[in-house]
């Protein structure tokens, strides 16, 4: 999977080539989020992210934990993706803004 | 893949009965193509957008654990599928010639079990399906899975708190 990813303040803003972090592509994020540039807070951006199955989001919390102690923040979810967030209640765990720029704002 | 069995004939008045059923073979690409071509049938349906975004959270953890458990990751199979349309309801039939399933799959974790705080990275599948359909039904017959369940128009803000985390 390739990662677009720009130093905006002193975030990491990380956009994905996908619409889906399901199963058929969790590995792949995984493997593509390793290793990012920087040292400070990183916000995924998920505006282009349609949707999130339990290997994603599984995913998701794996790139967070490796990341560790620089902060995983999450930003623009689309509806289904918030709703699975929501639903098993992970949402508690990240950091979630609405859009990019207020995860910079907040993250910076 | 096939396409509609009987859809949107000329009989079919609002509030009718719609059917829709397909097949195809596990893997990530054809559960993708599946899962598109399921939530393009209920979109045509004119179906609550509620419906549809939980019957594609609900169907591609189905078809994930099928595909992972069912069948195990080196191996593939069939998968069929079925969606009827009633007044208030979808059913919803998958089958499938893997592996049987577990005992407990049913009777498992749901989504009040997960502590988010020890940041599980698994264990959301089946909880996401228990607490998002009714009339969870499994059997096993002639080494062929049958899975079947509901999912209902009724919002989530006015159902019981299935989910709202605390104890149950």
């Amino acid at each position: 999977m390739r990662l677009i990813h720009q130093l905006e303040r002193n975030c990491l803003v990380v956009t994905l080539e996908a619409s889906r972090i399901d199963a058929a592509v969790a590995l792949a994020f995984k493997e593509a989020m390793r290793g990012l540039p920087g040292d400070g807070a990183v916000v995924l951006d998920l505006t282009r992210i349609t949707f999130v199955d339990s290997s994603g989001l599984g995913a998701i919390v794996a790139v967070m934990k490796a990341l560790a102690p620089r902060r995983l923040h999450l930003a623009g979810l689309t509806p289904t993706v918030e709703r699975v967030f929501r639903l098993t209640r992970m949402d508690s765990v990240f950091p979630i803004h609405v859009s990019v720029e207020a995860g910079i704002s907040d993250a910076s | 893949m096939r396409g509609p069995v009987d859809d949107s004939g000329a009989d079919n008045a609002a509030g009718a009965e719609r059917f829709f059923a397909l097949q195809f073979t596990t893997g990530p690409m054809q559960v993708r193509a599946a899962l598109e071509e399921l939530m393009a049938c209920l979109a045509a349906w004119a179906m609550p957008g509620d419906l549809i975004e939980a019957a594609e959270i609900v169907m591609a953890e189905v078809f994930n654990n099928i595909e992972e458990h069912a069948y195990g990751a080196k191996n593939s199979g069939p998968i069929w599928v079925s969606f009827l349309a009633l007044a208030r309801k979808l059913v919803v039939t998958v089958s499938d010639q893997g592996q049987a399933p577990p005992e407990d799959l049913i009777r498992g974790k749901c989504l009040a079990d997960i502590v988010p705080e020890a940041l599980p990275e698994g264990g959301f599948g089946w909880a996401l399906i228990r607490d998002l359909v009714h009339d969870l039904r499994i059997f096993r017959r002639d080494g062929v899975t049958h899975l079947s369940f509901t999912l209902t128009f009724v919002p989530e803000r006015i159902r019981p708190p299935y989910s709202k985390g605390g104890k149950k």
